[in-house]
């Protein structure tokens, strides 16, 4: 759930972004039961249009529009360059790469004999 | 005005932190230059039960002789109290993955990547106090196979009875080629005295499940996202359990980090389409979803490291882009969500380097909570200037309220602290059957004894 402060017309507001200017509204009030102080809208969720997977596209949320007089949410999509494309996948791989293992694995060693105790840098 | 702290001379070691002091305790802290860039990437917090320190610890590159493990500590508003170097010729204190700190009595235990000499790596604990000096050391090197088998240890858990139990990978050399290993899932367990009582890895999942965090709620649970797997270990002494896989509808998630609070056991993570969206599920001991929130933020390539819940069962997950800006802003992003699944607010953390800096990179590792209203989260930043990479630890506080946004200078360095644009969309999780999924386990043949890391080790402390 979103809201939109209409003084500032700041958008998106969640409800700890309403709950800082309003603290006397519980934590359990939240969802359906959350208030929608004065000054405040919600905002009617709209579903995303739907996208490729391919890195070609991403959503844009854009500014809310009034519908019959109901502010809802309004999307559009969003076209990455091939240098955009390129970066992240760059980005991707470094990514995996990183969480797969941070470092290089080491080149094979003697292992015979039994552990050692960390020496101390002086 | 920042309040800049300066020690050590040696430019391979994390020093001169800067201190952005926001109001109250909250702080914005990164080290000072250093050209090597392990143990200036923070890589796991621990925070003690009157939080009154911040424990964090650094990583060693066994690649160089001249990068060290670290081990630091601060008090909860940013002021570095001590740090610890340590490396030996096995480069022993390698803590590479966020939570892998884990405050035990007056003592912390580190899970280490050892690189003994028993087989190439290992899994080992390491015990230091709460100064950082180093009290004790275990390893348990691979269950089976060759000298060439390695283990990654991704992450512990101390379950109520005080053991320590450790999931990841182990790495099995099969001699041949392309892949040369073979990768299982892998647990060990250690007793409150860091010996191994019992190790085991699993057959038949599919390879590389590697779990990557692990939570307590009864069973044992752990999310591999590898291939989309949860591991449920019912016995953790003999590995008996089940998995089975997630899926969503829509957009496939991408789970990788695994919560419990007393009801339910939580998972978050992003889509594995890179479509933009962090996520975050919660479900109970039937593997029945009570709810799955979407966060999308637009073009924002998020990649998630860790996540922590707090004592209201609020979900706290932080993302990073990991995609370098010439000379643009980089940005680390949280996320809060509370325990009926609702999104409570969405922050960006901009860094902007200084002038004429180019490749900026932030990766934020591990987020963590403590009891008075903040969180914490660490890891590294870096940038190119004049010829020189600048790695520099990363530590910053704010209130869990979402307060203190703002623009925060120290020098020609910019931290900006905002709300943004993000939404919540309606999507679902759902776990499949278990069905011809029971663990098939081959525990360590023979006796099992972890191998001593009996340091004489005194330390290099710092003392402010």
């Amino acid at each position: 759930m979103s809201f939109l402060k209409l003084s500032t017309m700041q958008y998106p507001l969640f409800e700890g972004d309403v709950r800082l200017e309003h603290p006397e509204i519980t934590e359990c009030q939240t969802g359906d039961t959350f208030p929608c102080p004065e000054g405040f809208v919600k905002i009617k969720y709209v579903e995303p249009p739907t996208i490729d997977s391919n890195l070609n596209q991403y959503l844009i949320e854009e500014f809310p529009q009034q519908i019959d007089g109901v502010w809802t949410q309004v999307f559009s999509v969003g076209t990455r360059t091939a240098e955009e494309i390129a970066t992240i996948q760059s980005a991707i791989k470094m990514a995996q790469e990183q969480n797969n293992k941070f470092m290089p694995k080491p080149q094979v060693q003697n292992t015979s004999g039994s552990g050692s105790a960390p020496n101390v840098v002086a | 005005m920042p309040l800049l702290q300066t020690f050590g001379s040696d430019s391979s070691y994390a020093y001169g932190f800067n201190h952005i002091a926001l109001s109250g305790t909250n702080f914005i802290s990164y080290s000072g230059f250093s050209s090597y860039s392990y143990q200036n990437s923070f890589t796991s917090i621990a925070i003690d039960t009157s939080n009154n320190l911040v424990i964090v610890t650094g990583g060693a590159n066994p690649s160089s002789s001249n990068e060290y493990g670290s081990f630091y500590v601060f008090t909860n508003a940013g002021v570095l109290n001590s740090q610890t170097y340590y490396a030996d010729s096995a480069y022993s204190l390698y803590a590479n993955y966020p939570g892998t700190i884990i405050k035990n009595g007056s003592n912390y235990v580190v899970l280490d990547q050892y690189f003994g000499s028993t087989s190439q790596e290992n899994a080992g604990l390491i015990v230091y106090n709460s100064s950082g000096v180093f009290q004790s050391g275990k390893y348990a090197g691979p269950p089976a196979g060759t000298s060439q088998d390695f283990i990654d240890p991704r992450a512990i858990i101390q379950d109520g009875s005080g053991n320590f139990i450790v999931g990841g990978g182990y790495e099995q050399y099969n001699g041949g080629c392309c892949p040369f290993f073979y990768g299982y899932p892998y647990f060990t367990v250690f007793n409150s005295s860091y010996s191994v009582t019992s190790q085991y890895y699993i057959t038949n999942a599919p390879q590389n499940s590697y779990p990557t965090t692990l939570a307590i709620k009864g069973n044992l649970y752990g999310f591999a996202p590898a291939n989309n797997i949860l591991f449920t270990i019912t016995n953790t002494s003999t590995g008996a359990g089940n998995f089975r896989s997630y899926s969503g509808t829509s957009i496939s998630p991408y789970i990788q980090w695994t919560l419990a609070d007393s009801n339910y056991i939580y998972g978050t993570g992003r889509d594995s389409t890179y479509a933009d969206y962090a996520i975050a599920t919660q479900f109970n001991s039937s593997y029945s979803v009570q709810w799955t929130t979407y966060v999308l933020i637009s073009n924002s390539f998020p990649q998630q490291n860790s996540s922590v819940l707090d004592s209201s069962s609020n979900i706290y997950s932080v993302y990073y882009d990991p995609r370098t800006g010439a000379t643009a802003s980089v940005t680390a992003t949280i996320v809060k969500i509370n325990s009926s699944g609702t999104l409570q607010w969405v922050r960006n953390l901009d860094f902007t380097a200084f002038t004429g800096a180019t490749n900026l990179y932030i990766s934020i590792s591990d987020i963590k909570v403590d009891n008075v209203g903040n969180y914490y989260i660490c890891g590294k930043i870096y940038y190119y200037l004049s010829g020189h990479f600048y790695y520099k630890a990363l530590l910053c506080s704010f209130p869990t309220d979402g307060s203190k946004t703002g623009t925060y200078v120290d020098g020609s360095a910019t931290f900006k602290y905002s709300s943004i644009s993000a939404t919540q969309v309606s999507k679902t999780l759902s776990f499949g059957s278990s069905t011809n999924n029971s663990i098939t386990t081959v525990s360590r043949n023979g006796s099992i004894s972890a191998n001593s890391l009996s340091a004489t080790a005194t330390n290099n402390v710092v003392n402010f």
